[in-house]
C-alpha cells in the first residue's frame, strides 16, 4: 500500500506541477513543449512499476490465511454422551421388558464420523429386581446374550457386577 | 448470467433443503416428542460455549442491538426457534432512519459543489469583460481543485467506513462459523464440516483480504487518475482510470463467482453425502439392531434435531447481524452515488460540463464500492445458507 500511495503522489504531484507551470506559461511554442515534456514524464511515472512487476511478479501476502477454525471439543463430547445416554437408557428400558428391573448400564463407546462404536458395556445389577418367570435361568448369560443382540455386536466387552 | 446462476442456486438450496428440513422437523414434533425436543434444545443451547458471540454482541451499537431485542444470543436463539424473532416493521424502520441520516449528511456536500459550479460558472460568464483566458484557467483549475479535494475526501471516508465494515464481517465470521462446523459435527455432518472448514478461512482471510489489498487499491487508483486526470487538460488519464477500475471488477468477478462455485457445488455434495450417511447409519439401527434399534433411532433423532434446530436459528442469527452490519455501508455508499449523480445532473445546465463530469465519473465509480459489499455480503449469506442446509436431510 505504501508502495502504491507513492506512486498515485509521484503522479499526482506530476500533473498538478505541469498545470500549475501550463498556466503560468504564455500561449507559445514553448508552452507546447513544456506540454509535452510533462506528459512524457507522467507516462514514465505512471509506467515505473511495471518493470519490478514483471521482473518479481505481483506478491499479494494473506499472511493470517493459515489460520484454523477450532471445533469446541467439549460440545461435540456433550453431544455424543447424550448418544451414549439414550443407548444406556434404552438397554435399561429392554431389560426391563424382559423382567429385569433396577439395574445400572454404563456404555464405553467411541465415536468415528458421529457413528457411535460401543467398546465396552458394565451392568450393574446390585439394585435389580429379576422377574420370578427368570428364577431359573442364568442371569449372567442371559444378559450377555440380550446385551449383544441389543448392540448388535457379539464382539462388545461385556462386565457384569453385583 | 452469472447472476442467473446465483439465483438459482439459492432457489435450489433454500427451497429444497428448508422445506426437507421442517418437514423433518414438523414429524419429529408430531410424533409427540415435543416436550422431549425442548428440553434437548434448553440442555443444547446452555452447553454449547457462546462467549465470542455474546462479546461480538456487545460491542454493536445500540440500534443494532435492538434488532435483537435486548435479548442475549441463547435467548435469541431460543426466541427465533420459537419462531417469532424477526420484526420486519424495525428492519423497515431502520432503513428509513438509514436514509434520513446519511441524506442530511450529504446535502451540505452537495450543496457545495453546486455552489462551486455556480461560482465557475459566474466567472467564465465574464471572460471577455473582466478577465482573460489565462485568468479563466485559474479559475477552472482551482474550482476543480476545490471540487476534487470535497469528492475526494468524501470518498476517503466512504472506503474507511467500507475497510471498517470488512473487519466487522471478519470478526464476526471469526466467531459465528466456529460455533456452527462444533454444531454440524455434533449432528455427524462430517463431510460437510471437512469441506466448509478450510472455506471459512478462505473466506475470513483470502477473500476479504482480497478486496482489501486489491479490489480496494485498485479501486483508488481508478478514482484517483479520474481526479487526475480531470484536473489537467494536457494530461488524459481517463483510459488508465478505466483500466484500474476494469482490473478490480475482474478480480471481484472472478474470485466471487470460483468461490461461489466451488463452495456451492461441494457443500451441497457433501450435505447430500453426510444427510444419506446418517439416514442409512439409522435404517441400519431401526432394522437390524433387535429391541432397541427403534428406540436408538427417535432417540439419535430427537437429539440431532435439537442440535440442527440450533444450528439453523444460529444461522438466521448470522445473517440478521450480517444485514445490520452491510446495511448502513450500503445505503451510505447508494445513497452518496445517487447524491453525486444529482448534483451532476444540476450542475450540468449551469455550463460546467468539466465539473458536472468528473462529479458524475465519482458517482459512477463509486458503484464498485458498492458492489463489493454486497458481493462480500452475498458470499457470507450464500455461505450461511448452504450451513443451515446441510444436516437437514440427516433428521
Amino acid at each position: 500500500m505504501k508502495f502504491i500511495s507513492a506512486w498515485i503522489m509521484s503522479i499526482l504531484g506530476i500533473v498538478v506541477l505541469g498545470t500549475i507551470v501550463d498556466l503560468l506559461v504564455a500561449k507559445s511554442r514553448l508552452k507546447n513543449f513544456i506540454r509535452s515534456v510533462f506528459a512524457t514524464v507522467s507516462v514514465l511515472i505512471i509506467i515505473t512499476p511495471l518493470p519490478s512487476i514483471v521482473k518479481n511478479g505481483f506478491d499479494v501476502s494473506f499472511s493470517d490465511l493459515v489460520g484454523e477454525i477450532q471445533i469446541d471439543s467439549d460440545f461435540v463430547g456433550f453431544a455424543e454422551r447424550q448418544k451414549v445416554m439414550v443407548l444406556e437408557k434404552a438397554i435399561t428400558e429392554a431389560f426391563e421388558q424382559e423382567g429385569i428391573s433396577g439395574l445400572s448400564v454404563k456404555v464405553n463407546a467411541e465415536f468415528d464420523n458421529g457413528n457411535l462404536i460401543v467398546k465396552r458395556i458394565v451392568i450393574d445389577l446390585s439394585n435389580s429386581v429379576i422377574n420370578d418367570k427368570l428364577a431359573n435361568i442364568n442371569k449372567y448369560e442371559f444378559i450377555r446374550e440380550r446385551v449383544k443382540q441389543f448392540t448388535g455386536n457379539p464382539e462388545v466387552e461385556i462386565e457384569i457386577n453385583g | 448470467m452469472r447472476i442467473k446462476i446465483f439465483a438459482v442456486l439459492i432457489v435450489a438450496v433454500a427451497i429444497i433443503f428448508p422445506a426437507d428440513f421442517y418437514e423433518a422437523e414438523s414429524q419429529s414434533i408430531k410424533r409427540g416428542n415435543d416436550g422431549e425436543l425442548t428440553t434437548n434444545i434448553e440442555e443444547i443451547a446452555d452447553e454449547l460455549d457462546l462467549t465470542a458471540l455474546e462479546e461480538f454482541l456487545a460491542g454493536l451499537t445500540e440500534q443494532q442491538k435492538a434488532f435483537l431485542g435486548g435479548l442475549d444470543a441463547k435467548n435469541f436463539i431460543k426466541k427465533i426457534i420459537a419462531g417469532d424473532a424477526i420484526d420486519f416493521k424495525m428492519i423497515v424502520d431502520f432503513i428509513f432512519s438509514m436514509l434520513g441520516a446519511n441524506a442530511k449528511t450529504f446535502i451540505p456536500l452537495m450543496m457545495a459543489l453546486i455552489a462551486v459550479a455556480i461560482a465557475f460558472n459566474v466567472i467564465n460568464s465574464m471572460k471577455g469583460k473582466f478577465a482573460s483566458d489565462s485568468v479563466e484557467s485559474i479559475v477552472r483549475f482551482a474550482c476543480m481543485g476545490i471540487t476534487l479535494i470535497m469528492l475526494i475526501t468524501q470518498v476517503y471516508f466512504v472506503i474507511n467506513a467500507a475497510i471498517g465494515m470488512l473487519n466487522t464481517l471478519k470478526a464476526q465470521t471469526d466467531v459465528i462459523f466456529p460455533i456452527l462446523l462444533t454444531l454440524m459435527t455434533a449432528i455427524g455432518a462430517g463431510a460437510s464440516v471437512s469441506i466448509y472448514r478450510p472455506a471459512v478461512v478462505v473466506f475470513a482471510s483470502g477473500m476479504i483480504n482480497l478486496i482489501t489489498t486489491i479490489a480496494i487499491p485498485m479501486f483508488l487508483i481508478s478514482i484517483v487518475f479520474t481526479a487526475v486526470g480531470s484536473l489537467s487538460s494536457g494530461i488524459k488519464l481517463k483510459e488508465m482510470s478505466s483500466f484500474f477500475s476494469t482490473i478490480s471488477k475482474w478480480v471481484l468477478n472472478t474470485s466471487f463467482f470460483l468461490f461461489t462455485a466451488f463452495l456451492s457445488i461441494q457443500g451441497i455434495t457433501a450435505s447430500i453425502y453426510d444427510g444419506i450417511s446418517i439416514r442409512t447409519t439409522k435404517f441400519a439401527l431401526s432394522k437390524y439392531v433387535p429391541v432397541i434399534g427403534g428406540y436408538l433411532s427417535e432417540g439419535f433423532n430427537l437429539i440431532m434435531a435439537g442440535s440442527v434446530l440450533i444450528k439453523n436459528s444460529l444461522g438466521l442469527t448470522a445473517i440478521l447481524i450480517l444485514l445490520f452490519t452491510i446495511l448502513p455501508y450500503v445505503i451510505q455508499i447508494a445513497l452518496l452515488s445517487l447524491t453525486l449523480r444529482l448534483t451532476s445532473a444540476i450542475t450540468e445546465p449551469l455550463g460546467s460540463t468539466e465539473i458536472s463530469g468528473v462529479i458524475s465519473g465519482f458517482g459512477k465509480n463509486i458503484n464498485l464500492l458498492t458492489a463489493m459489499i454486497i458481493g462480500i455480503g452475498f458470499l457470507y449469506f450464500m455461505f450461511i445458507l448452504l450451513i443451515i442446509a446441510t444436516g437437514n436431510l440427516s433428521i
